[in-house]
């Protein structure tokens, strides 16, 4: 299948105002898909939304379970029955990073909260669409971190283990009702998250976002749905 | 029949009577479910979200309080959610029977009804002096009526509703004002051992109405203009079940509103738009055989359209025989499966 999947597909992103989901939305806008994003900040909405005017932009929390029926009505209003949902949007947890026994339970409850459960309550808003259409690609951001137990990196790392999880059972429940479920590890990125994160990082050895995205893209456009988990 | 008090959801085990052909009556769970469908029949849901639709605010002319509920939507299409009916309430809440609440002002064409910094409802005709035409102006609409609106709730129940109470399984854009209530009841679980089954689904969108007004008189008019979509998918395949003399569900009463409205010349047509049809017991039903819905009160618009179904004297033994077992009305309550396809059904 080329890139011309990409044609008049509805796609959400969430976190699409910065790093791999920016790249994702102005990748994907290009391609001729019907793109909406989330993201917390107004500014760098309207940042994105004057450049590329059909995006649809919608402000909102992903970690507040308030904020989920909002969000997919909204993007169900403004752009139809989702096809492919992007769970992009992370949060990293305090900076700099701690060791596990330092990190605040709340600090920890606030990562699961965005990262785990914050996707988990959109994916099972937007699910009715894709299994009613009896189609469907949900793409959850993982990390490396999710297999390798790095010190420091604790909150985050539970809760991608927890997301690749996630994706693994979900895929296995709906696959054959036409949902797949993919949980990406899109390397190490020149991404302001990374530099929090680490911020002595050599930028010269982080892979551009645009890289990961186009690679996340074509896996999709491919419908390569072999293994769940994909490090690209 | 008593009222379901709360938004708690007990699944496979809430009560399903099954009213079937020759006006057999059985009582049974929604986890049995698969034992009164078969193979091939086809299921259509209400794929509409349930949008919070009770706003508080003031008359700008007046700076009088005032509640509006939502009563239907008008369209035309998901995208645009500015055009709406809506009634008018006075003092009180959701807290008091509607019957009780007190006089709303008295609003006149082109008033503001401000409903918050960024959420207002111009009045474009006064159908009553309760019930409205209004548009909607907001520089953020869908988010401010999220933001702003309260889900439309009644007395009989105990717990203040959060929007996440008023979905179904369904849920899909949201041009709804109260749930298409009858999958309530339902779980993805349920639905996926149907499909094991051969049972086929589709879909249509048909924005469930308000269901009281707390006035007789303005009961009357209910269910009011709705607006509904049937996308080309869904009648192929009703037109499809009903060429291969398939029995064909409707899950719902806002479903079969929508599917008896694009009925023509024997067939489905796939469109959108408003709907004024009122299904009474002398309606002749043409697209669905059985009918998935909950338990209603008898002298409603919901009880017509059982009616239309199946024979007034097997609803109301039915229904006689629910009361004594205790079944549970409204909203969070039981449902009925009706399949009379052999009784009155074309």
């Amino acid at each position: 299948m080329s890139l011309g999947y990409w044609k008049n597909k509805n796609v959400f992103i969430t976190g699409g105002t910065s790093g791999l989901g920016l790249a994702l939305a102005v990748q994907l806008h290009n391609l001729g898909a019907n793109v909406a994003i989330l993201a917390r900040s107004e500014d760098k909405l309207q940042e994105l939304t004057s450049k590329y005017p059909q995006i649809v932009a919608i402000k909102a929390d992903i970690s507040k379970k308030e904020s989920i029926y909002p969000i997919s009505g909204e993007v169900q209003s403004r752009l139809g029955d989702i096809d492919v949902l992007f769970n992009v949007a992370s949060y990293l947890g305090q900076t700099p990073l701690r060791l596990f026994i330092d990190t605040d339970c709340e600090d920890f409850e606030e990562v699961l909260q965005t990262n785990l459960l914050g996707h988990f309550r959109l994916t099972k808003a937007l699910l009715p669409s894709m299994l009613l259409k009896e189609h469907g690609v949900v793409v959850n951001i993982s990390s490396d971190a999710a297999v390798n137990a790095y010190p420091r990196w604790g909150s985050y790392s539970v809760s991608k283990a927890a997301v690749d999880h996630m994706s693994r059972i979900f895929d296995e429940e709906l696959k054959e009702q036409g949902v797949r479920f993919l949980s990406i590890d899109p390397g190490d990125m020149n991404t302001p998250m990374h530099f929090a994160a680490i911020p002595d990082a050599n930028p010269d050895n982080l892979r551009s976002p645009n890289d990961s995205a186009q690679k996340i893209i074509e896996l999709i456009s491919n419908q390569d749905f072999s293994q769940v988990r994909r490090a690209i | 029949m008593i009222a379901a008090r709360s938004s708690k959801r007990f699944f496979d085990q809430t009560r399903l009577m099954v009213i079937s052909d020759e006006n057999k009556i059985v009582h049974s769970t929604v986890g049995n479910i698969l034992n009164y469908l078969s193979p091939n029949d086809l299921l259509i849901v209400n794929h509409s979200a349930t949008l919070p639709s009770s706003f508080y605010g003031h008359v700008r002319r007046t700076n009088e309080l005032i509640e509006i509920r939502l009563a239907a939507f008008q369209g035309p299409n998901p995208k645009c959610l500015e055009n709406w009916l809506a009634f008018s309430f006075g003092s009180g809440d959701w807290t008091i029977p509607t019957e009780d609440r007190g006089e709303p002002p008295t609003v006149y064409i082109g008033d503001k009804i401000v409903l918050g910094e960024d959420l207002v409802a111009e009045v474009l005709k006064v159908e009553h002096k309760r019930l409205l035409t209004i548009r909607f102006i907001s520089k953020n609409l869908t988010s401010e009526l999220y933001k702003q609106g309260h889900p439309i709730q009644y007395s009989y129940l105990t717990e203040e509703l959060k929007v996440w109470d008023q979905q179904t399984i369904f849920a899909g854009p949201p041009i709804s004002v109260e749930p298409p209530s009858a999958a309530f009841p339902f779980s993805w679980e349920i639905i996926l051992k149907l499909k094991a089954k051969g049972v086929e689904i589709a879909h249509l969108l048909h924005s469930a109405g308000i269901s009281s007004t707390g006035s007789r008189e303005l009961d009357k008019l209910l269910p009011l203009t709705e607006w509904y979509e049937i996308p080309k998918e869904t009648a192929d395949k009703v037109n499809l079940a009903k060429q291969q003399g398939r029995k064909i569900i409707a899950f719902g009463t806002t479903v079969l509103r929508a599917l008896e409205s694009a009925f023509q010349n024997g067939k489905i047509n796939a469109s959108s738009g408003l709907t004024t049809l009122k299904i009474t017991p002398r309606h002749k039903i043409q697209s669905a055989t059985g009918l998935i819905t909950g338990m209603h009160e008898l002298g409603t618009s919901h009880m017509e359209i059982l009616n239309s179904f199946c024979p007034s004297v097997a609803i109301e033994k039915a229904y006689r025989q629910a009361e004594e077992i205790g079944y549970r009305g409204h909203e969070y309550g039981d449902i009925s499966l009706l399949t009379c396809d052999k009784c009155m059904v074309a």
